[in-house]
């Protein structure tokens, strides 16, 4: 990365000018915290950076359609005093029913109460949460990376040993419950050779007012590691979701992801995935679901750096009202992948006129013998399916919902989970309805 | 046969020099500028060209919004940046110049005509490009030949003058047509467009200007050829296209430019105007010269081509095949504004060696029932880049808007680049657009099954290739599909295994 001195400083609106100086002063109250040199010496560097590199703006090429305006306006904080209160039926609401190994975070505070006994897991899985040390930081010119490295304070990680395979979930929920409070996620997942790991992630809020999670994930697969990892975003219209998931994958390892990105009036999750050995297999896929002022990005970078790697993809949008969609997916075939197969499908529907969606679905070749392709279409429900269903008998209403619905859950046919692709079948149902 | 061997066997066939049979220098005397670019420089070319103030004005007003731009790198190209101080901008054959102030008069351009350089003559003769009077009585084809700054020669615009068309170099339309030229210049390409196209509005060399007028078909193809001859000029044509009314024209590009061991620079500016329920038909053929082994001399095009389908029912077609160029940089786009307008792109990039294409298109809908097909097909061999990069926008005005875009792209050996970047935003909820991009290379068991059948290997490629490019050579005309089939031959020329 960049020393920050050969940075050249970029002019800031004076609004992001603020929310800089905001967050440099929530970083500086933690480094005034903490005892460990190195990592106040790091989080120093990330501020002198984004201070320098500024914030995204509309002009920047990543960030042309997602706009940081509404975000910039308020100054979320940190480790407010005390917590919300947490309507257990609220809870009840967003949990499934199916076990699961349950860790819950309230405004970004570890809540053992809510959460299961760590000491109860099964052999060979660990939970852990413990103060972010400097190894643990991003170190990358992203903005909300750079934010990362700023404002975290702790690190959950888990592992789970060589040849063991988890068969609960293990559940993350994050919950805000304070107007105006801001998590910052950091979890580090290590799957080693021949282990299995299914990862349930939701965020959700009970606030009122605007809250903000972003967070960080950084997963590394071992050979022959299989993980599988549902995201469910699930906040309220106005609040913002930032998260960007970095991971390695060694030979033959299986990565399995599906974000459901229903809330947030910005939201933007990355994946960026490095297909680092041979046989490796990544499937990435997206259902999204926009309506009111909602941005809904959802963006893939997937690396193929070794030969004979698979890697597919399938991303859909539903958007209603004046809601927008940005899907941003690029495959990177290096030189020397040879037998690649990588395909990326973009299909979105419009459900108003209002409603937009930019899409960039693109392809990075330097090796010849790869299968790469990518598919994208964007349009409205196709009247004769309409029809159909009106000529048998189903109502206007019922048959464009069915016709929605069924567009927008394809993506969970690859969810061989019978009682989660339920619950994730019946957790998005309930916004269509 | 294994890989290994199969890629040496590809560098050893790459190593060979292919020939560039354009590459020939003319010798004839000439008035080049000293090289630099300066406000006094604009002025001198526009004095030399003997312009009404208005042009001048336009140039210099673009100049000094040149002076505030930076020239942009987001392109997939690598190159040095460019001293732009080091360019001549203006360069042309002396007796053509006819002392320059009589040289926009008639009676100066058809003597001009008879007296032109024989050497000027000479090369577009061997060039094939047919502009000496007896030559072209059995061509279908009207041509007009720039050579560095200058127009040349226009043929059969007698012929056209009957119908009405107007076929001239654009510094005559300046002073024969100053009405048509002030109403459209600037209207689809301002000069503070881009970095490149203020260049171009500010030090303009010559062009073609074509008019034709209301319910007019135009019987025969209209053309251009362009000729970058001496070393170290920049070549800057402004073509502007006007389709009035119910008309048609067929207009073809072809250029070439002689072997040098410097970049050259062609930054052109291409404007369309299509009226109600016109139809224009843009071919281009490229190859420009793409420099040695290393691309070191070959030519930086760099271009700006917008047609805009201003009336309702209108149709663009831009084909183009492109070959040459060390670096292209080069997106004919289609704002698609009348009603039930059609805009098209049909391309074939071929890169080879260290060549670096960066192309595509922009198909911007505005008008309803607007309607625009993008068919891409991109060849990388060799060392070199090829990249598709486009837009499809649909703005919340276009209800049922239509796209489809097909783009393909086909690795030749295990050295180069191919990569897609589309740009796809939707604002209308009615509007059904589909994209499709898929990379492949030439299967060893279509190759096999060739060979198996008695045809040599370099055949089967070449047979592959072409079929693969079918698409968009059916819609070239006749002439040209034959040109761009050869030249794809003589490009891919020992490129393959």
């Amino acid at each position: 990365m960049a020393a920050v001195n050969s940075i050249k400083p970029r002019k800031q609106s004076p609004v992001a000018q603020k929310a800089i100086e905001h967050y440099i002063g929530l970083s500086q109250s933690l480094n005034a915290k903490t005892q460990n040199q190195m990592l106040s010496a790091k989080r120093l560097d990330a501020q002198k950076k984004l201070q320098a590199l500024g914030l995204p703006m509309r002009r920047d090429e990543d960030w042309q359609y997602t706009s940081l305006n509404h975000w910039m306006q308020t100054a979320f904080e940190q480790n407010l005093p005390g917590w919300g209160k947490v309507n257990p039926d609220q809870l009840k609401a967003i949990l499934p029913i199916f076990g699961t190994h349950r860790f819950v975070w309230i405004d970004g505070v570890f809540s053992q109460d809510l959460s299961c006994d760590s000491a109860s897991l099964p052999s060979g899985l660990t939970v852990e949460s413990a103060e972010i040390t400097n190894a643990d930081l991003v170190d990358s010119n992203h903005a909300f990376e750079l934010l990362h490295d700023m404002l975290a304070e702790n690190r959950t990680k888990i592992r789970v040993q060589k040849n063991v395979a988890i068969e609960k979930p293990v559940e993350l929920v994050y919950i805000q419950t304070q107007p105006k409070s801001l998590a910052t996620l950091s979890l580090d997942v290590q799957v080693e050779e021949n282990a299995q790991l299914t990862l349930i992630q939701q965020v959700v809020s009970f606030a009122d007012e605007p809250v903000c999670i972003n967070g960080v994930l950084q997963m590394e697969l071992a050979a022959q590691a299989i993980c599988k990892q549902y995201v469910v975003q699930d906040l309220n219209t106005n609040d913002f979701y930032f998260n960007n998931q970095h991971v390695h994958q060694q030979a033959s390892s299986v990565f399995d992801t599906l974000y459901v990105g229903l809330g947030a009036e910005v939201s933007r999750h990355q994946n960026t995935v490095n297909l680092c050995g041979e046989y490796a297999d990544a499937s990435q896929n997206t259902i999204a679901f926009g309506k009111g002022e909602q941005t809904i990005d959802s963006r893939t970078d997937t690396q193929h750096l070794a030969p004979h790697c698979n890697s597919q993809q399938l991303h859909k949008f539903v958007l209603d009202e004046q809601s927008r969609g940005v899907f941003n997916g690029m495959i990177y075939v290096a030189k020397g992948a040879q037998k690649t197969d990588g395909q990326m499908d973009n299909k979105n529907l419009l459900l108003s006129n209002n409603a937009k969606m930019d899409t960039k679905p693109q392809l990075e070749i330097y090796a010849d013998d790869v299968k790469c392709s990518h598919g994208c279409a964007s349009g409205q429900i196709d009247e004769n399916q309409v029809f159909y269903c009106q000529a048998r008998g189903i109502h206007q209403h019922d048959a464009v919902q069915l016709i929605t619905k069924a567009f927008l859950l394809e993506p969970l046919d690859n969810v061989s989970n019978e009682a989660i692709r339920d619950w994730l079948m019946q957790r998005v149902s309930k916004l269509l309805a | 046969m294994s890989e290994a061997t199969q890629y040496e066997e590809i560098n050893d066939l790459l190593s060979k020099k292919t020939g560039y049979k354009e590459g020939f220098v003319t010798q004839t005397s000439v008035e080049t500028f000293e090289k630099g670019i300066s406000e006094e420089v604009v002025r001198a070319i526009s004095a030399k060209k003997n312009e009404p103030e208005w042009m001048l004005e336009f140039r210099l007003k673009a100049y000094r919004h040149w002076l505030t731009m930076e020239e942009p790198h987001w392109a997939k190209a690598n190159y040095n940046p460019l001293d732009y101080q080091d360019y001549s901008y203006y360069s042309a054959p002396e007796c053509s110049a006819c002392g320059g102030d009589t040289c926009a008069a008639d009676e100066a351009k058809k003597a001009e005509i008879a007296e032109m350089d024989l050497e000027v003559a000479k090369a577009f003769a061997a060039l094939g490009v047919p502009i000496v009077g007896s030559e072209n009585e059995n061509t279908n084809i009207a041509v007009d030949a720039i050579f560095d700054s200058v127009s040349v020669s226009t043929t059969k615009r007698e012929e056209l003058e009957k119908l009405g068309i107007i076929f001239c170099s654009f510094s005559e339309a300046v002073h024969e047509h100053p009405e048509l030229v002030q109403k459209y210049l600037g209207t689809v390409v301002p000069y503070h467009d881009n970095y490149f196209a203020a260049l171009n509005s500010a030090v303009a060399s010559d062009g073609t200007f074509v008019y034709i007028p209301e319910n007019v078909r135009c019987p025969i193809d209209l053309s251009t050829y362009f000729r970058i001859n001496e070393a170290k000029t920049g070549q800057f044509e402004r073509t502007i296209l006007i389709a009035d009314k119910n008309s048609y024209v067929s207009y073809l590009e072809g250029c070439s430019a002689p072997v040098r061991d410097t970049y050259q620079l062609h930054a052109a500016v291409v404007e369309v105007i299509v009226l109600d329920d016109a139809e224009v038909k843009y071919s281009t053929v490229q190859n420009w010269y793409p420099g040695d082994d290393d691309c070191e001399g070959g030519i930086l095009n760099f271009v700006t081509k917008r047609g805009i389908c201003e009336g309702k029912n209108s149709k663009l077609s831009w084909t183009q095949a492109e070959t040459g160029s060390a670096i292209t940089w080069k997106y004919p786009s289609c704002i698609l504004k009348g009603d039930n307008s059609i805009g098209e792109f049909y391309s074939v990039a071929l890169t080879n060696r260290r060549q670096q294409a960066d192309t595509g298109t922009k198909m911007i809908h505005i008008g309803k029932n607007t309607r625009s097909t993008i068919i891409s097909k991109g060849l990388s061999a060799g060392r070199s880049d090829n990249t598709y990069r486009g837009l499809v926008k649909i703005l919340p005005s276009a209800e049922n808007a239509r796209n489809f875009t097909q783009c393909d792209s086909m690795l030749i050996g295990d050295q180069c680049g191919a990569h897609t970047f589309p740009y796809i935003e939707v604002e209308n909820a009615t509007a059904k657009m589909e994209h499709e991009a898929t990379t492949s290379r030439i299967g060893e068991d279509q190759l096999f099954y060739c060979q198996q059948r008695g045809i040599s290997e370099q055949d089967a490629i070449s047979m592959i290739v072409n079929g693969y490019c079918k698409e968009v050579f059916k819609e070239l005309p006749l002439e040209f599909a034959q040109e761009a089939e050869e030249l794809l031959a003589i490009s891919l020329e020992g490129s393959v295994g």
